[in-house]
């Protein structure tokens, strides 16, 4: 299949996957953010299938990367009655929201994704982490039909692979899907996540505040530097990025509207960040240890330790396929993660978290005013308002920074100036939501749209 | 927005305007002429030039029983504008494929290299014993250079 046609196919199939399995979850949302999250949960479903080849010994061929996604979908067909009713959810009419301000929005940000893509699909692999693993990994897959291939065998690399062939797999295994695609020596992917990622943003907060407002926020966030530079580059970061994003903002509106589906549907994608970045668990096991009291609060105990439970386990098997079974059962080589890890130093947390203020989260020209809009707002509605509306976000902010302290302190591996400052990715989007979502936005919208009826009418 | 893009603002407390000039701007300026290089090869030039030719030349001038010693890449950066990432054997290999290499921190098996890289200003060739270089010299800054 040439990969014109493969692309849309495979992009096609794994929406389709996704949303079977955000459907059968209980999540209902708008077209918009179930579409983007349902090929996001595709994408990561497939890579999970795929692997599952791997495992059983099924040679990883074009022919087995389609087969495997093909049948995770035929998969789906007892989940057909929920599958159906997400679909009605999604045909249902909807009164077009859009004006006229959203009109060069629209345009400049299509023109953002068009150069996004391009850059995507026509460079080769650059950053030196990715070349070394990420996609070293995946062109000897590709050549090998398997995971366990040269790279961890050839003698030429022997005890020469640091981590980087062993990053958790799920940006390896796209990358070599692309391969078999077609796209050989790009990262096309990658700019396709980043545009329906930036699309998912956009819907997510025109629901918090008015469109105008949600627009500031979105060109905001798209035209952040340091993300906007990393939106067609290979790493694990972006995409890990994403799947903690999609997670927390699930987690969040299941607990504002007391979703179930939603609560349960952020498993997915905490299950996904695990199987797209190692230091995820920790990340998401601070995070639900704060977020317990808030979804208490919504669903009462026992149905919090449930959802939380499948939280933790979806996590926790995520990250185990890879690094316990996966490395020990079928890898040759093991990375000396010993070697990589630190013991505990509260001299070194100190250190981190000071050097992580002035060399990362305080820097203008990695996040522009996002970090300082964040900081303002969430003080004035304080002084103001006297009120937190996003609680759910700040506590996982929160987790998130306290887990990257603490990978910071206790990997050798971890540099903050690189790995702390493209673990921010992971904070950007909610920062923004939070600025969204803080009592001196919301109340700016109300009165904002209070404004624009009283004009038309 | 605009005005935070500031299109034509070269100023440096304004990260937009930077970001955009070399993320969006600097790619339509030269979107045609880009497209016009199909081949993949050219496209990793672009981004790597010294760093794939050197493995390319390796490569085309091995002979079948050879094993190349990869210099470390302290030896290496003095003589390239760019950091010599080639000689990580990870780097090479992505660069040029499997191949009889072995890195320069690889203690075990540096006794089996019978090929080594020797650089110069806008010079590289490979030696092998018994010819014209004298390869414990060469080792011997190959260690200096780590």
């Amino acid at each position: 299949m040439p990969s014109e046609l493969g692309l849309p196919f495979v992009l096609l199939l794994q929406t389709i996957l996704g949303g079977s399995l955000l459907g059968a979850l209980g999540m209902r949302s708008t077209r918009t953010i179930t579409l983007v999250l349902s090929l996001f949960a595709g994408m990561f479903l497939h890579t999970m299938l795929f692997f599952a080849c791997d495992l059983v010994g099924i040679p990883l061929t074009a022919t087995s990367m389609f087969l495997s996604l093909i049948v995770g979908v035929l998969a789906t067909i007892p989940l057909w009655k929920s599958t159906r009713q997400l679909v009605a959810h999604l045909q249902a009419p909807s009164k077009s929201n859009l004006r006229l301000y959203d009109v060069p929005v629209l345009g400049l940000s299509g023109y953002v994704f068009y150069m996004i893509l391009w850059a995507s699909w026509y460079w080769p692999v650059t950053p030196f982490d990715a070349m070394a693993g990420i996609d070293l990994v995946a062109k000897s897959l590709v050549a090998d039909h398997t995971i366990v291939n040269r790279v961890f065998t050839d003698p030429s690399l022997q005890g020469q692979l640091s981590n980087q062939p062993f990053y958790a797999p799920f940006a390896m295994l796209m990358q070599a899907i692309m391969k078999l695609i077609g796209f050989t020596h790009n990262q096309v992917w990658v700019g396709i996540v980043s545009v329906a990622f930036s699309v998912f943003l956009w819907a997510a907060l025109r629901q918090l505040v008015h469109p105008f407002l949600a627009a500031v926020l979105y060109l905001l966030f798209l035209f952040t530097p340091e993300m906007f530079g990393y939106s067609y580059l290979l790493q694990t970061d972006y995409i890990n990025a994403v799947f903690m994003v999609a997670g927390v903002y699930l987690m969040w509106q299941g607990a504002e509207n007391n979703l179930h589906g939603f609560v349960l549907s952020s498993a997915v994608f905490f299950a996904a960040a695990c199987w797209s970045r190692t230091e995820s668990p920790l990340l998401i096991l601070i995070g639900v240890l704060l977020a317990y009291p808030l979804l208490r609060r919504s669903f009462g105990s026992l149905p919090t330790i449930r959802m939380l439970g499948a939280v933790v386990l979806a996590s926790g098997v995520a990250f185990a396929l890879w690094h316990v079974l996966f490395m020990n059962a079928y890898l040759p080589v093991r990375p000396s993660t010993a070697d990589q890890i630190a013991g505990f130093d509260a001299g070194r947390l100190v250190d981190v978290i000071s050097t992580t203020w002035t060399s990362v989260i305080a820097r203008i020209d990695y996040w522009g005013i996002v970090v300082w809009l964040f900081i303002g707002t969430t003080a004035v509605s304080i002084v103001l308002y006297r009120r937190i509306t996003s609680g759910m976000l700040l506590v996982w902010i929160a987790a998130i920074l306290i887990g990257l302290w603490f990978s910071g302190t206790l990997f050798t591996a971890a540099i903050v100036e690189q790995t702390l400052r493209r673990g921010m990715f992971k904070l950007i989007p909610l920062l923004v939501l939070a600025i969204a979502a803080s009592e001196l936005v919301t109340s700016a919208s109300n009165r904002l749209s209070v404004w624009e009826q009283r004009r038309s009418s | 927005m605009w005005l935070l893009i500031g299109f034509q603002s070269n100023d440096e407390f304004n990260p937009y305007a930077a970001s955009y000039e070399s993320r969006v701007e600097l790619y339509r300026s030269k979107l045609d002429s880009l497209n016009k290089i199909r081949s993949v090869r050219e496209r990793i030039y672009m981004r790597q030039m010294a760093n794939l030719e050197i493995p390319e030349y390796i490569v085309s001038k091995l002979r079948p029983n050879d094993v190349v010693l990869l210099p470390p890449r302290g030896y290496a950066n003095r003589f390239m504008q760019t950091e010599a990432i080639w000689t990580d054997p990870r780097i090479f290999t992505w660069m040029v494929g499997f191949h009889d290499i072995v890195a320069f921190a690889d203690t075990a098996r540096r006794s089996q290299a019978n090929a080594f890289v020797v650089l110069e200003a806008n010079t590289i060739w490979i030696t092998r014993p018994g010819g014209s270089t004298n390869i414990d010299s060469l080792l011997n800054v190959y260690e200096r250079s780590k």
